[in-house]
Parts: C-alpha cells; sequence; structure tokens
C-alpha cells in the first residue's frame, strides 16, 4: 500500500505542478485560454477590483447592442465626413463581433458636456461617449477604468506606452485611467507670421519657447510706429482679440500658470498680484492703441482683418481654425479670392505670459469613456465598450488631426498625421511641443467645477465686460469682482447642495 | 398770274379779305378740334372709373381661402390687376374645402392672390409696348407653331401682332390681334395629362412630402420613402428662377385660372409668392418658361393638389441657392440671403435646418456652433468672421 500512497501524492504533486504551470502559462500567454470566469489573468485583475476587463467571456450568441454618444464634428472633405468614419468604425468592430450593434447618437460640439453629466446624475448614460475628459464623472462610478486593457499581453500597439504620457496623465485618478486619450488640443492665438517679422519678431523662436507680455508689447509698439500718419480706414492693429467672453482672458490666466479661477479649498484664485499684471498687460496695450476699435467688439472683424493683412496677432483661436487657415489658403491658390493679400501667413502662436514666467501650455484631452449600465452584471457589455471605446478613440484622432489643430495622444498614430496638423510645419511643431509639455487644465470634482462656473458667470464676466469698455481699471479689478461675489447674487442650485 | 397757294407758304400773296375769311375758318377748325379731344378725354376717364369701382366691388366679394400667418403677404392688388377666377368649383366643394385646411380659422373673403410673376392679362398692341414674360411665351409658341419668324424679345410689336392675327384666322377665332385665354387655349396641342391618375385610396402611408428636381423638370410626390408619383413641370427661366430651398404649402386655391390653371398651391417662400399651379400653356410643361412657380398640366396639379394638404414640404433641388450676403444677419431675418447662410452652414456641416430663408433657432444655433468651432466671438449673428469663415468673403 505504500506505494499506493506515494503514487497517489505523486501524482498530486505532479498535478499541482502542472496546474501551476499550466496557470502561470496562461497568466503569461492569455490567449491559452479562452476568456472566462476562471481565467488566471482576469481572477488577477478581479483582485485587483476591475470588475470589467478583457478576460470577460463575450457571449457569441448573444446580441448586444452599445449606445454610443458623440459629437457630430462639422467637417466635410472630399466627400467624406464624420458619419462615414462612423460608419466605418462600426463596420470594423462588427467584423470582430459580428452580434454587437452600435447605436450611435450625436450631439452637438457644446451640449455634450452638460449632457453626459445629467446622464450619468440620471443613470442613463450611454456605453461610450467621446467628450473632453471630465474627472467629475469618475466619483460617479459609471465610468470604467481602461488599466486592464492596457495590459501588455493584451494591448498589442495600445498599451500605456503608447500614449502621449501628459495625456494619461490627464485621465489618471488615483492611480487608474479612466477613459481612452484620443487627441489633444492646444490653447494658441494665431499670428500673421510677415507682419510679426516686420515688427521684429523672431516668430520660429517665438513658436518654440514663447513670448513674454513685454514682447507682445514691443511688437505692439514697433508696428504702431510704423503706422503713424496711415488713415484710420487702412491701418494695421498690432493685436485683435475676443472681447466678448471670458476666452482671452482664460487663455492669458492658463498660460500665467493660474488656469482656474477657484483654488481646490474653494477660495478664488484669480485675484492679487497674477491677475494684476495680465489685465494691466491688456490695459497697456489699449493705451498703446494696439486694439481696433470699439475695443468691445473687435472681436467680431477678427478675421476680416486678419486677411486683410490689418491684424499681426488674433486669439484666441480654436481647433477648427487650422481648418479654416487650410480651406482658404486652398482657395487662394486657386484664385477664387483674387483680391486677397498675399502677406498673409498664418501661424499659430502660443499665448503671451508674464515676464520672468516662463511658457505655459495649456491642453484639454479629450477622451472616449466607457460607461458601465446601472444594476448588476453587464460586465460583458462593458468590455465590448472599453475595446470600440480604444477604436474609435484612435479613429477619430487620426482623423480630427488631419482636419484641425489638434494632435492623436497615440504616438504611433502621430506619424500618420505628421505634415497635416497645424497650418504650416512651425505651427505644427509648436503643436506637438506643447501637447507633449502642456498642462491638462481642469478641476477634479464636481463641486469645485461648479463653483468655477459660478465665479466666471456671475463676478469674473460682468467685470471683464466693464474692464473692456473702459470703465473699470486694472487696479480696481479685484475689488470689483469681489464686490459681486459679496453682493448675495444666488448660486446655481447645484453649487449650494454641494 | 397764276393763284397763289391758299394753305402753306401762300399767306404773303393773299388778299386781306381772303386772309379773314381763312382765319376765321381755321379758328373754327382749332375750336372744333378742342371740343373733340375734351369729350374723348372725359368719356375715356369716366370709362376708367367705373371699371376700377367695378373690379373692386368684384374683388370684396369673391370668398377665399385665408392665407396662415407665415404666408408671405400677397401685392397691392391694382398693380397687377389680377382678377378674382371665376370659379368652376360650386360654393359647397370650396367650401368644405376650406373648412379641411383651416378648419379652426374664421372664413374669410380675402383672395389668394399668386404673385409668382405670371400674370392673366390680355396681350395685344398697344403703346407703350406690352412687355413681359408672357410676351415671350406668346412669341415662343406662335415660333414653335410657324407664326413667328423673329427673335422673342418678350415685346408686343408690329411683327407679334401679325402672327396672332394669322393664328386666330389659322384657328377660325376672330383675328382682332388680341391674345385671350382662349387664343392661349387654341396653342395648345397634344395631351396633357402624362401618367395614371391616381387617387387617394391608392396612396401608401407615410409622410406625404413633394420634390421639385428643377435640373430634371420633375416634381415627385413621395409618401414616406416611396416614390409616389412622378409629374413633368415647368420651371422659371434663367432670369426668373425658381426658389430654390426647403418650404411648404401653405394656401390652397381652386381654380384660380388663367396662367395659373386649373389648381393653386401657395409656398412659403420668404421673398415672393411662388407656388405650384396648372396652366393654361401645357407645351411649356418640360421647359423652363414660368416667372418662378412650378407649372403643371391642370389635370396633374388637380390630382396633386387632392393628395397632399397644408403644411407639406416641398423641397425644390437642383443646384446651389444664389445671392449674396450684404447685410448683417441676425434672428428673425427672413430672405434669400438668409437661404443662402442657411446652404452654405449646412454645406460646412452645420445643422442650419431647412433651406426656408428663415433665420430661426436653429439658424442661430448652427452659426454659434461654428463660431465655437472656429473661436471666434458666439454672438449667434452672422458678420465679416462669420462669412470669411463660410468662404463668401
Amino acid at each position: 500500500m505504500r506505494w499506493l500512497r506515494t503514487a497517489v501524492l505523486a501524482l498530486l504533486v505532479l498535478g499541482a505542478i502542472g496546474f501551476a504551470g499550466a496557470v502561470t502559462a496562461v497568466f503569461v500567454r492569455p490567449e491559452l485560454m479562452p476568456p472566462g470566469p476562471y481565467h488566471p489573468r482576469g481572477i488577477y485583475y478581479a483582485l485587483r477590483g476591475y470588475r470589467v476587463h478583457p478576460w470577460i467571456r463575450v457571449d457569441p450568441v448573444k446580441s448586444y447592442t452599445l449606445k454610443v454618444w458623440s459629437t457630430r464634428w462639422p467637417l466635410f472633405r472630399g466627400g467624406y465626413g464624420y458619419d462615414d468614419l462612423i460608419d466605418e468604425t462600426r463596420a470594423d468592430f462588427r467584423a470582430l463581433y459580428p452580434n454587437v450593434q452600435v447605436e450611435y447618437v450625436l450631439l452637438k460640439l457644446d451640449e455634450i458636456g452638460d449632457a453626459i453629466t445629467q446622464a450619468v446624475d440620471n443613470n442613463t448614460q450611454p456605453d461610450v461617449c467621446v467628450a473632453p475628459f471630465d474627472p467629475s464623472l469618475v466619483e460617479s462610478g459609471a465610468v470604467v477604468p481602461i488599466d486592464a486593457f492596457m495590459d501588455r499581453t493584451v494591448a498589442g500597439d495600445a498599451g500605456a506606452d503608447a500614449f502621449e504620457p501628459r495625456a494619461l496623465q490627464a485621465l489618471t485618478i488615483e492611480g487608474r485611467v479612466w477613459a481612452w486619450p484620443s487627441w489633444i488640443a492646444v490653447q494658441a492665438w494665431a499670428g500673421n507670421a510677415q507682419l510679426l517679422r516686420k515688427a521684429g519678431v523672431d516668430v520660429e523662436r517665438v513658436m518654440t519657447f514663447g513670448w513674454s507680455y513685454d514682447d507682445v508689447l514691443a511688437m505692439a509698439r514697433a508696428l504702431a510706429a510704423q503706422q503713424a500718419g496711415v488713415d484710420e480706414r487702412y491701418r494695421t492693429y498690432p493685436i485683435v482679440l475676443e472681447t466678448t467672453s471670458t476666452a482671452t482672458l482664460d487663455t492669458l490666466m492658463r498660460a500665467a500658470g493660474k488656469a482656474l479661477a477657484v483654488n481646490a479649498d474653494g477660495s478664488l484664485a484669480w485675484h492679487g498680484a497674477s491677475l494684476a499684471e495680465t489685465l494691466s498687460f491688456l490695459e497697456e496695450a489699449r493705451d498703446e492703441d494696439a486694439f481696433p476699435e470699439p475695443v468691445p467688439r473687435m472681436g467680431e472683424r477678427m478675421l476680416e482683418l486678419f486677411w486683410t493683412g490689418r491684424a499681426a496677432v488674433i486669439g484666441p483661436v480654436g481647433p477648427g481654425f487650422a481648418r479654416h487657415v487650410r480651406e482658404r489658403l486652398e482657395r487662394i491658390a486657386k484664385g477664387e479670392f483674387p483680391s486677397a493679400r498675399e502677406g498673409v501667413e498664418p501661424v499659430l502662436l502660443p499665448i503671451p505670459h508674464p515676464p520672468g514666467g516662463e511658457a505655459n501650455s495649456c491642453t484639454s484631452v479629450t477622451s472616449v469613456m466607457a460607461f458601465r449600465r446601472p444594476g448588476p452584471g453587464g460586465e460583458d457589455a462593458a468590455r465590448l465598450a472599453v475595446e470600440f471605446a480604444r477604436q474609435l478613440a484612435r479613429k477619430e484622432a487620426l482623423w480630427l488631426a488631419k482636419e484641425m489643430c489638434v494632435v492623436p495622444a497615440h504616438l504611433g498614430d502621430r506619424q500618420e498625421v505628421l505634415g497635416m496638423i497645424g497650418p504650416d510645419g512651425a505651427s505644427e511643431r509648436f503643436l506637438t511641443l506643447s501637447a507633449a509639455s502642456g498642462t491638462p487644465c481642469g478641476h477634479r470634482s464636481a463641486r469645485l467645477a461648479l463653483m468655477e462656473k459660478d465665479v466666471r458667470t456671475r463676478a469674473i464676466a460682468p467685470a471683464l465686460a466693464e474692464f473692456w469698455e473702459g470703465t473699470l481699471r486694472a487696479r480696481d479689478f479685484d475689488a470689483y469682482v469681489a464686490r459681486l461675489l459679496a453682493s448675495g447674487a444666488p448660486a446655481p442650485e447645484r453649487v449650494k447642495r454641494n | 398770274m397764276r393763284d397763289p397757294p391758299e394753305i402753306v407758304g401762300g399767306v404773303f400773296w393773299m388778299g386781306r379779305r381772303r386772309m379773314a375769311r381763312g382765319v376765321a375758318r381755321g379758328a373754327r377748325v382749332l375750336a372744333l378740334a378742342f371740343l373733340v379731344v375734351t369729350v374723348v378725354a372725359a368719356v375715356a376717364v369716366a370709362a376708367a372709373a367705373v371699371a376700377a369701382v367695378a373690379r373692386r366691388v368684384v374683388l370684396s366679394a369673391a370668398p377665399g381661402p385665408m392665407p396662415s400667418p407665415s404666408a408671405p403677404q400677397p401685392a397691392p392688388i391694382a398693380e397687377t390687376s389680377r382678377r378674382v377666377p371665376a370659379s368652376p368649383a360650386s360654393p359647397a366643394s370650396r367650401a368644405s374645402h376650406v373648412s379641411q385646411e383651416s378648419a379652426s380659422r374664421p372664413r374669410s373673403y380675402r383672395v389668394v392672390v399668386p404673385k409668382c410673376g405670371e400674370t392673366n392679362r390680355r396681350l395685344y398692341l398697344t403703346k407703350p409696348r406690352l412687355k413681359g414674360n408672357d410676351v415671350l411665351e406668346l412669341q415662343e409658341r406662335l415660333r414653335a407653331l410657324g407664326f413667328f419668324s423673329g427673335k422673342p424679345d418678350g415685346v408686343f410689336d408690329l411683327s407679334t401682332d401679325a402672327a396672332v392675327r394669322a393664328f386666330q384666322r389659322a384657328v377660325d377665332l376672330e383675328p382682332d390681334g388680341v391674345v385671350t385665354p382662349d387664343t392661349w387655349l387654341k396653342m395648345a396641342t397634344g395631351r396633357a395629362q402624362t401618367l395614371p391618375a391616381l387617387t387617394e385610396a391608392e396612396m401608401p402611408s407615410g409622410e406625404r412630402r413633394i420634390v421639385v428636381d428643377v435640373t430634371k423638370l420633375t416634381l415627385t410626390l413621395y409618401a414616406g420613402d416611396k416614390v409616389v408619383k412622378q409629374y413633368p413641370i415647368a420651371i422659371g427661366k434663367w432670369h426668373t428662377p425658381t426658389p430654390i430651398g426647403e418650404f411648404a404649402i401653405i394656401e390652397k386655391d381652386y381654380a384660380p385660372g388663367g396662367a395659373f390653371g386649373s389648381r393653386w398651391m401657395g409656398l412659403n417662400v420668404p421673398w415672393g409668392g411662388y407656388g405650384i399651379h396648372g396652366t393654361n400653356r401645357p407645351w411649356s410643361i418640360g421647359t423652363a418658361a414660368s416667372a418662378g412657380c412650378i407649372r403643371m398640366f391642370n389635370e396633374d396639379v388637380e390630382e396633386l393638389f387632392e393628395l397632399v394638404p397644408i403644411k407639406t414640404r416641398v423641397f425644390i433641388v437642383g443646384y446651389e441657392p444664389e445671392g449674396d450676403i450684404t447685410r448683417e444677419l441676425g434672428p428673425g431675418a427672413t430672405g434669400q440671403d438668409v437661404q443662402v447662410l442657411q446652404y452654405y452652414l449646412r454645406r460646412e456641416a452645420f445643422d442650419a435646418g431647412p433651406l426656408d430663408g428663415r433665420f430661426g433657432e436653429r439658424v442661430e444655433a448652427a452659426v454659434r456652433e461654428m463660431q465655437k468651432f472656429y473661436g471666434v466671438p458666439v454672438t449667434g449673428r452672422v458678420g465679416t468672421n462669420e462669412l470669411y469663415l463660410l468662404g463668401l468673403r
């Protein structure tokens, strides 16, 4: 009997060794075992708290429907538009999963942020949403972290090291990545390189290293000196800014390192020396006659002045500006605008920063988020959602980067579109450099995001309107804002609740 | 010695007595002529006054459906002297039709006055010469029939008059040179209706809409996504083009008569009174002949009239809306320039709604979206920035 016991023991030991070996083998090479609840990698990620991971089994006979929210990008070139991109993405995914239907809801550019917040609040979120990343959504628990899908054994060329580190950093909260980074938009002004060179500006240097308020004012003075005696109708203006909203101040404050008007502790961040310095710069530019009149509405003529060669710098410009420039230059080349000025050489420029400081680019990362459906179960659908989100994020970024001033977050894909980002090579370098070094702006909590909105609406915007009208000086701005905030105007409902 | 001439150039040769007699006779002749002219003028003025009063009486008594509040206001009635058609439909049928279309609206005695430039005037030789699209059409038709050999120029001159008289003689009409509805009808040849008739019972379910293709000269009736029937049409001439865009039927009228044929369906084109109507010039179907309206065979328009209710959407497609934007556009603006704006916004993939020439909420939202996308001030209005963005400057 002794030999029998020994044999059984040996068998058990061998079995255990074999099992351990098999588990290890599957752990190292997960494709050796089909996905399911006993997959070692799946168990590993489940133990780490990931309910959704790539080793959740997708039932091949079950029908799945993924709901996707996205933005209808107003881009159409060569007979190809966003609808075609959607169809392509859908077809690609169906080739992998024939039992998955994808339904799209396309929202307007400025609606999607609020819509997804509201949907998450009401537990009616879609499976996938393309939107600028909003960290406050993570608090809801509905967003699926995607780290497990970046596992090197399954990620392919979509591992963590394949993306722009700054973009991933923007999407990481408490050590987890919460969305697939798609593309990065950089805040910029635009300039006419020819005019800037005439004013003594080293344009390429500015695009690489940034420029300070003093540099801008020096440019304005140089241009003004050249304009002496020129009739108002033919004058060239150094700077034409957007003055109907807070966009100009936003970009300047972000470049000054004060991206947000409200601090993490809820106190006002836009006050004191940094705000005064920025406003003084604008005030000085105004005193130097750098702006066209009427200053409160100068932005409404910015493109006319720019394309007629009468504006050296305009700003801020949106991501669609590159598309506008490209289209217009193409049409000018075709002779469709016979009266177009020869001397307009559009370039993207960094936002100026305070003297002595450093150029501080501010970026925003648009991501593709996957959501869990309310209630128990649904991990298989969530896995499909994450995989679809990955595919969509890259396809959309590639397409948009060919059309707008945006940089794909995927480093490999970026190679494919080099030569297409930005209106020219120098602008492209500026954008890619800024995407790599820029700081993502935005609050990390819903409460602060709402406070920010409230402070801007209730105090900053009205004060800025007075400032542009010329009835409020830079030195009085702080006190005016404080007075408005203290005046007791009701805050939005959600701010009170939080 | 020869007798000096009595009338011209002989006054120095006349004796004094004869001269006095001549002066007296001349004065009598002048006085008589003056009297005759005065009487004729008085009679003419009186006749014109009586005619104007009679027209006003007729207009004020004629019943008709009331245009919807969004309908464009009709032109001053007296301008084109368009008479109220003597409707062949019975008052009962007309009343029931009006009650179907606008049950909640009060009955009105306002006249639907089509304004697409078609006129029902009589054409004849007069001074100043009659000019217009109708004269041009007349000349073209007479030329096609072999009675007019000149170049159609839209002026009713002596050669046109001669051609009309020749035609009238050929068709046993009184050769008076006056082109009346009878003359027009005599010019028609061939069959009018080209397709099998359709009844309400045969209509498939689904929203009914009309698509007019000005390049193919067809009007297609859809029910849902199904093509129900396609009709041949005539569209506007190059200098009076049919408006491109997305409109709706806002008024219907039985038997407008004359150039408008047997039915009229008015569209809510903000910059003019355009519509779909029948014709008394059926040969023009299949050509660019109208003043901008969509002309159909009378039989076809009668059928279509019964199949499409008021508010039916009408899509007129075929080429880009033309025009320029020369003013700042904002909410509430209407016109062809707004339609051009809508067209360009849509071409840039911004959802500006139907090409109806109205700057409503949807257009404003599209403008705002565009402004935000490009990073220019978000005003919701269209100024120079927006024209540059749309490639219009």
